[in-house]
């Protein structure tokens, strides 16, 4: 049986001579919370909207729940939260009435659901919407996507214009629906995000995929910062390991970042003498960063 | 077609609806007074001394006005009356144009079009909304004229002649619908599809116009929805113009389900 949610093979979507994606191949697990990410103009915001139905992709396939995102688009959205990365609404409703006729055209029976969120997002909803500040927008965003208890969620950038105590609440409402074994994919700058919510995470750049993988497996991949300061002698001097990318600083403080094995680069330091040493854990930022450098550099 | 749309369409528009036919009524009662206030004959005698604007009218009504200069005939121009078209063009235009690329221009349509509703569904929601508006719209010129007609006393007015003239009128407002529902399911951006629909309505307008100074016009005449819209010849000779009637309509058929086809395949851009 087929677990996963989401599919993609070969998807490629152009603009006129753009080519927003190039041939994207992405899975997402059933019971995930899975983060997507890239570099502006990677080609996430085409990805989401074509799972949910507003762009056609140029060629390829995706599916969602098994069905084609395009042909079959009213069956998957009925099972669907969808959050934009601008979401916009009709400014002269309420955020009551709206959330309300957004009840009534997928059926009714999401008004319980809204109050608890109501509640759980602390949001007045007699105003109209447009005396709503960005982050009241971005709560009734989350709340139209999270009302119906969709078996998939796909936000682009949910965290958005959100205070801290508040993605908190969108954090604890994420575990709460993988727990629940529903899928959740969200696209996302805030590394920090990434690493407290999500099991898997692909990485997109130039509409391909460049990594893909649980959060473990990339925190192996990625590389450590090392920093050491020697008793005596010239650190530049030092023959230094393979993976191991060194700066000498004016005070005789060597910075580095090192990729590969922590057994190797402690028998490398045991060789040296040094007067002080501190290792850091894997930084995913790191990692992220040299995949977004390298888009730059391309 | 989904009930919760048409509803929330239906409360989206009901104050403007209510705008156009406070003003349309206004307008056909101040015309029954100003037409009440003039002898008839003396209107006659300026249209035969001043022929281009005799020419200007009978563009608009459909026929020389000289051929029926009775209360009934002027009131047929009331029904062709630029400050008329005005208001219920521009009525027409807000709601098209909102309800499908003012969606997509405002960024709302992302919501809109990812509920469980079909693009076929969505269009034909709302443009349901659209003819169902149109009838009080269309009814406030014949309610207007009742009103108008009572209050001045004028009985020799045919209310149930005006009532075929304002059926026609609606046919025309049904093709009006349908052509710029077509165009705002074509254009991402408002402006864009604004400026469609107000060169294709003044094409029509225009080649009304020029028709009646300039017979080899008339090889093309059939091209603008006003050919098919005569209120003077349905007060005089007291007929339905079925032929007219079904070419509005059908035309109308035909620009919405292209309308369709394009709305169905097309993408929603990012705002």
């Amino acid at each position: 049986m087929n677990m996963n949610v989401i599919e993609t093979q070969s998807l490629i979507k152009t603009y006129g001579s753009i080519q927003a994606l190039a041939g994207l191949n992405l899975e997402v697990p059933k019971g995930s919370i899975f983060g997507f990410l890239g570099p502006n103009g990677a080609g996430k915001t085409t990805t989401l909207r074509i799972l949910v139905g507003l762009l056609r992709s140029t060629t390829g396939r995706a599916t969602v729940f098994g069905k084609d995102v395009w042909r079959d688009s009213k069956v998957i959205c009925s099972n669907v939260g969808y959050l934009p990365g601008d979401v916009r609404f009709h400014d002269w409703m309420t955020g009551r009435a709206y959330l309300s006729f957004c009840d009534q055209a997928r059926g009714n029976g999401a008004m319980a659901e809204i109050e608890r969120l109501q509640s759980r997002f602390d949001l007045h909803l007699n105003r109209r919407i447009r005396d709503y500040s960005r982050g009241m927008k971005q709560k009734l965003g989350l709340m139209q996507a999270l009302m119906h208890r969709p078996d998939l969620l796909i936000l682009d950038e949910p965290g958005t214009a959100l205070d801290p105590l508040v993605q908190q609440t969108l954090y604890e409402e994420l575990r709460a629906v993988a727990a629940d074994g529903r899928t959740v994919l969200f696209s996302s700058h805030t590394l920090s995000e990434v690493e407290q919510l999500c099991d898997r995470v692909a990485i997109i750049r130039g509409g391909r995929l460049i990594e893909s993988g649980t959060i473990a497996a990339l925190r192996e991949r990625a590389v450590r910062r090392v920093e050491f300061r020697l008793k005596g002698g010239d650190p530049a001097r030092l023959a230094y390991p393979e993976g191991f990318d060194a700066h000498v600083g004016g005070d005789g403080v060597v910075t580095a970042t090192w990729k590969g094995e922590v057994d190797r680069l402690l028998s490398w330091l045991a060789t040296v003498k040094l007067a002080d040493v501190s290792i850091g854990p894997p930084s995913l930022e790191d990692l992220f960063a040299a995949y977004y450098r390298e888009d730059h550099d391309t | 077609m989904n009930s919760a749309l048409i509803k929330k369409t239906f409360r989206d528009y009901l104050l403007l609806t209510l705008g156009a036919t406070v003003l349309l009524m206004a307008f056909m009662i101040l015309f029954m007074f100003a037409i009440n206030s003039m002898p008839l004959e003396e209107i006659g005698k300026v249209w035969l001394r001043v022929d281009w604007m005799r020419r200007l009218i009978g563009s608009l009504i459909g026929s020389d006005v000289l051929d029926s200069v009775t209360m009934q005939g002027m009131v047929s121009v009331a029904f062709s009356h630029p400050l008329m078209w005005i208001i219920i063009i521009a009525f027409l235009l807000t709601v098209t144009s909102g309800v499908i690329c003012g969606e997509v221009d405002r960024g709302t349509m992302d919501l809109l079009a990812t509920l469980p509703l079909s693009r076929t569904s969505l269009y034909t929601s709302l443009t349901f909304v659209t003819l169902v508006l149109g009838l009080p719209v269309c009814g406030a010129v014949w309610i207007g004229l009742w009103l108008g007609r009572a209050l001045v006393g004028a009985h020799e007015v045919q209310m149930d002649v005006m009532a075929i003239v304002a059926c026609h009128l609606y046919a025309a407002y049904v093709f009006l619908a349908c052509f710029t529902m077509a165009v705002s399911a074509v254009c991402s951006r408002r402006t864009t599809a604004l400026t469609i629909d107000f060169v294709a309505i003044f094409y029509s307008f225009l080649l009304n116009l020029l028709v009646m100074f300039w017979s080899a016009i008339e090889k093309v005449a059939f091209t603008g929805f006003l050919h098919y819209y005569a209120p003077l010849p349905i007060v005089r000779d007291r007929v339905w113009r079925w032929g007219d009637m079904t070419v509005l309509i059908l035309c109308g058929l035909v620009f919405w389900t292209a309308g369709l086809l394009v709305f169905r395949r097309r993408d929603v851009p990012a705002r």
